[in-house]
Formats: C-alpha cells, structure tokens, sequence
C-alpha cells in the first residue's frame, strides 16, 4: 500500500430485518459486500439511484446505524467495534455534510453557536473566545464574509446556499481526515451550486480535505470526484476514474446511467438506453447477477446460464488502469474470449 | 390561433412588506400539440405563471392586469362557475408532490375513475372503469394493480397515477408542474419519455415546468425561461440549445452552471448574487446587477421581449442591438 488511505472499507454489509405484513422476517441486505477506498485528499463520489444503499453506506460510516459485517477503517482506525466515548472521540475525524441545510441546522441557534458547537462537544480550543476565533476562521473558509457580521444571524435568517455553507464550516472546524457529503447541493438552486462545490474544493486542495461525495447525479459526479463508483442494489458495480468511468462505461447498468445523463444541448434521444423497471427491494435481491432482470446485454446475449447462476465480483479490467467491473461480459471480456 | 396566449399577464400576493409582483408582464404561446418547457429558478415566478392558466393561485394572489386567452376565450373574465368548466376537462395538472396528491386510502383505480364521473355525469360505472384500464396502458401501469393503493407505489409508478389522472377527462392542455424534480435519472428518462409520447399519441399540448433546463432540452419543442417574474428568452429548443445558442446572458449563464459530459471536464460556473426582490419596484433590466455585460442603460431601461428571428425572442439590450446591426 503506497497511499495513505483516509477511508478504508472492507466487505461491509447492512440489513435490516423486516417485521411489517408483507415482509415477516425478511431481511433487506441494503449494502450487501461493500469494498472502497478513499485515499488522503481523494475525492471518490458514489453514484446509485435510491435504494442502491448509498445512503445506507453513508449512515454505517457515520456510525449511525450499526453493519452487520465488515471493516470501516478511518485514519488508521476501524470504527466499526467502537462504541461510546471511544467512538465519540473518534467522531471528530469524520464528519457529514447532509442533503437538506433547512433540517440539518437549528434555527433558533446562531451560525456562530452552532459552528463552535462540535468544539464544545470535543473539548477543543481553551477558551470561548478562542472557539470564536475558530468559528470565524471556519466560516469564512466556508465562504460566509464577513464571518462576524454573519455568526450573529439565526440559521433560520439565512438562505439555503449559505446555511449549506454553515454546514461545512461545522463540518470542517475539527479538521476530519474525511468528510461525507450526501448529495450537498441537490435542494439548491442551479446557479449556487457553483459556489458551494468550489468552497469544498478549495478545502480539499488547501487542507488535504477527503471526501466520499454521494450523489444520484452523475455528471456531477464526473465533475467533482477523482473516482467514481457506482452502486446497484448494494454492491459497487463499477469502479473507475471519472473521466475513464464516464467516457468508457464498462457495465451495462452504468452504460445506461451514462446514456441518460441530461445534457444541456439538443442530442440524438436514440443513443439513450432506458433500463424498463425499477431497481429491485433489497429484501429479494435476484439471484446470480443482481442485475440481469434489466440488463440489456443479458437479453442481447440469449440470456447466459452464468448471468443467473452465479455473482460477478468485481475485478479489473487489464486493459484499463483501475478500472473495476462486475459483470462476466463487460465490452473487454467480450473482446477478449 | 393558438391553443393558449398569454399577454402582458400581471400577478401579485400580498406579503409583509405590501405587494409581491411574483409574475410582472409576461406573455406565452402554446401551440395546438406543442410541449413547451418553462425554466428558471426558485422564486422566478414559473410556477405562479403555470397555475394562473387553471386559476389555481393561491387565495389572496391577484391578476392586475393582462389576458389569458384558452382556446379563444380570455379565462380571466370567466367566473368560478365557467373556470371550472375548463378544469380538468380542458386543461389539468401534474402537481409536484405525488405522495401527498394522492388519497393513501383509495385504490389508484377509483382514484384515476372518480374524475372522468364527476367531470361527465352521463359517463356509466363500467365506462370509466374502461377508460381507466385504457389509461393505466397508456402511462405504462399494468392493469392488475388497479386495486392496489398509492404506498404500494414507488415514486415513480406514482408519478405516473398522476399523469393517468391528469388525461382522465382528455384535456387539451397538460401542465406539468416539476413532474420529475424528486425521481432518479432513469425514472426520469422515463417519464419524460412517458410525457412526450402521450403529447405525440393524444395531440396534448403540454406545459413542462421545470428548474432543470438540461431536462429541457430533450424533451421539448420549445423553452421559455423565467427570471424574476419576466420572461428572459424563449424559443424553438433546437436553437437555444443549438448551434445558435441562447442570447440572454442569464440563459447561458445558467447553461453553463451544469457539467456537460459532451465536452471537457471543467468545473461549473455560478451566478453570483441574488435574484432581486420582488417586493420592491424594479428599474431597468432585472438581471443588470448580477449580469457581466450590462451596459449602462441596462441599470435604468426595461428591455422589452424582442423577436430576433427564428421563432426566438429575448429580452436583453444586448440581443437587440445585435439584431439593430444586422439589419
């Protein structure tokens, strides 16, 4: 291992049993055999539609709901046995930035209370007006000048751009080795998205900041992220560079993804592979590839025995650098048999 | 004539600090069988414009001045009684929020029937049990889940429900207000697909609301987009998206804000600032303060809407002095 890895994930898994009248005992395997790494300073973005799990991915990292299997190392750290003050102290080093600015603050706070709030909880910076000093330097990193003039303002006074911003300040005040942004712009206006990525990138190249950035939204993805890998009914599906993942889609289920991503300009609508169905509950995940009951290239192909007998791992392709793929008859497997 | 003109339309709310001009002076064209996509951001008066056409404002909302003609007749002079004649029957809507639109105790069956009944007295039990049959086909639901109820739904079979309910009564005008803001990319594909062959089968005309322009453009005939209560642009969707371009810098502006995987990965552009407020009078162009042409007379002259050819019109001192040096 040569880089320093801010995040480390290891076969994780996470089910939820099932009590109401249809499903008695089920169990939905949400994340079902999960590997990522996110190196230092690394942007890896992960793509699923919802109930890929990605967010359910998101909340085991976090700690707030607990895996049922697997390894969640974070700086060095695996998280997943800790509980309590370890797990507390530890928190320090992982922080989230959520999708909705208007749920995830309290409006009656101050910004300024509510940045210097989690140095409270951790006991950093000596004294309260040492707190504020931190506070201010946060939000204005985070974009919100003048810092002073703003952290006297409710939450509640503040546009939605800005309490995003409010939010990453909170977010980056304990210097975490990694930060897990779900979906942080999609409930903002088109023309502030701009703003609040840039802030998250200037954090990123300035701090060394890493981030897992979860987003149903591709070209976004392919914008902001070194890598991306994308979800499906639990399980990484295909693992690349964004440039490389976007300009040489590998599995038939990003194929599709690709071919749909809107883009502002007229272009030919036949190109566009439109997957019929939606995405199977993970309470009765299809048997061998998860994804042959949509996959065009299974229907293409005669529907082979292998597609519905056995799981495609997810394995490199040797014609591309790092390019990861589950599927037995992605386009290089062809080519080459 | 068109199946919908909009002229010179004017609505305010009231709100704390006196009057709120939500939608200031706007006109719009609907074609017979023409799906038009309206854009623009929160607050820009898109969805007050949309719901002004089957006067579904909100109470306390006022049209001061301006002429909605539907089919001929200027619907702003029609009382409750003749509005309601056009509702539904003539023109419906897609709301946004699909779960709280539909009745979580009804089955989606008797949801999408109880329209065509209460909209047509002399239609039997049996033959709007039919044409729900017809219309769960249509929009790609099988008809087996006729008995089944909105939870047992995903948010995407509900979005379709909605477009069931909507062509219940065969409307002439569909208004889709955000039918696809909360769905996932491929669910999205496919109700938009969903929407544009409906339009093509049945010669809907539809409106398509909608914050996403990128959307937009693979969908429809023609756009329009809206910036702080003012029409900004609109035309054929092959030219604003086309090689000729939008001319409006707040439309390419706004173009340029979303990553385009056709080109070479750079990071999007803002708009910095904020849209005015609309509470107060506004002078000159709305745009001017957050604009990186303006020009002087931008901070103190209104630009009108000016047809630069091509079916395209756009409202920018700018664009009109292109036009003037060509000519």
């Amino acid at each position: 291992m040569s880089k320093k890895l801010a995040l480390s994930i290891e076969d994780l898994h996470v089910t939820y049993q099932l009590n109401g009248a249809s499903g008695k005992n089920k169990v939905a395997r949400a994340v079902d055999g999960v590997d990522l790494q996110v190196a230092v300073g690394e942007t890896l973005a992960l793509v699923g539609e919802s109930g890929s799990g990605k967010t359910s991915m998101a909340h085991a990292i976090m700690r707030l709901i607990d895996p049922s299997a697997g390894k969640i190392v974070i700086d060095g750290v695996d998280v997943v046995p800790l509980q309590g003050k370890g797990l507390r102290s530890m928190r320090r080093n992982f922080q989230m930035i959520f999708q909705d600015p208007f749920e995830s603050l309290d409006p009656r706070q101050r910004v300024i209370e509510a940045v210097m709030e989690p140095l409270e909880i951790h006991r950093i910076g000596g004294s309260e007006s040492e707190r504020r000093e931190m506070a201010l330097a946060a939000l204005a990193q985070a974009g919100l000048r003048p810092a002073a003039e703003i952290g006297e303002r409710f939450t509640h006074q503040l546009s939605g751009g800005q309490r995003q911003r409010v939010a990453i300040a909170s977010a980056i005040i304990l210097k975490p080795a990694l930060i897990i942004a779900d979906e942080p712009v999609s409930m903002l206006d088109v023309s502030l998205r701009a703003g609040i990525l840039r802030v998250m990138a200037d954090l990123r190249d300035q701090l060394g900041v890493s981030y897992l950035f979860i987003t149903h939204d591709l070209s976004l993805a392919w914008m902001f992220a070194d890598r991306i890998a994308v979800i499906y009914l639990g399980r990484i599906v295909e693992e690349a560079s964004a440039v490389d993942l976007i300009a040489n889609p590998m599995h038939p289920y990003t194929k599709a993804l690709v071919s749909v991503i809107p883009v502002p300009e007229v272009t030919a609508l036949e190109d566009r592979i439109i997957l019929t169905g939606e995405i199977p509950s993970p309470a009765s995940i299809p048997s061998g590839c998860r994804f042959h009951p949509r996959c065009p290239l299974f229907r293409e192909l005669g529907e082979p025995e292998q597609c519905l007998t056995q799981d495609p791992v997810l394995q490199i392709q040797s014609n591309a650098e790092s390019h990861h793929v589950a599927c037995f008859f992605s386009e290089h497997n062809k080519g080459n048999q | 004539m068109s199946l919908l003109e909009i002229r010179d339309l004017h609505i305010s709310y009231p709100n704390p600090k006196g009057e709120f001009f939500a939608v200031d002076g706007v006109d719009l064209t609907i074609e017979k069988g023409e799906f038009v996509g309206l854009a623009g951001e929160s607050g820009c008066g898109k969805t007050t414009l949309a719901l002004s056409i089957p006067r579904l404002l909100p109470r306390g909302s006022h049209i001061g001045a301006g002429s909605i003609h539907f089919n001929g007749v200027d619907t702003t002079a029609l009382s409750e009684e003749g509005m309601r004649a056009l509702r539904w029957k003539e023109i419906s809507v897609v709301f946004q929020g699909a779960l709280n639109a539909l009745n979580p105790v009804h089955t989606i069956g008797s949801q999408i029937a109880e329209p065509i009944r209460i909209h047509d007295e002399s239609v039997s039990k049996k033959q709007a049990h039919d044409r729900t049959l017809e219309l769960l086909e249509a929009v790609g639901i099988p008809a087996r889940r006729f008995e089944d109820f909105p939870h047992q739904f995903s948010g995407g079979m509900r979005q379709r429900v909605m477009i069931a309910m909507a062509l219940s009564c065969m409307p002439k005008l569909v208004i889709a207000d955000e039918p696809i803001t909360a769905l996932d990319v491929m669910t999205q594909a496919q109700i938009l697909d969903l929407l544009r062959s409906l339009c093509d089968r049945y010669s809907l005309s539809m409106l398509l609301i909608s914050h996403d322009l990128s959307v937009l453009a693979q969908t429809c005939d023609r756009v329009a987009v809206m910036y702080a209560g003012k029409m900004a642009e609109q035309g054929p969707t092959s030219r604003v998206f086309g090689n000729h371009g939008a001319k409006h810098p707040y439309t390419q502006r706004l173009l340029s804000a979303y990553p385009n995987i056709k080109h070479e990965r750079k990071f999007i552009d803002g708009i910095p600032g904020y849209p005015p407020d609309l509470s107060q009078e506004q002078v000159g162009c709305r745009f001017a303060d957050r604009c990186d042409v303006a020009l002087s007379r931008c901070a103190t002259e209104v630009p009108e809407l000016i047809d630069i050819g091509g079916g395209q019109s756009v409202a920018c001192h700018l664009a009109s002095d292109i036009r003037a040096g060509v000519q």
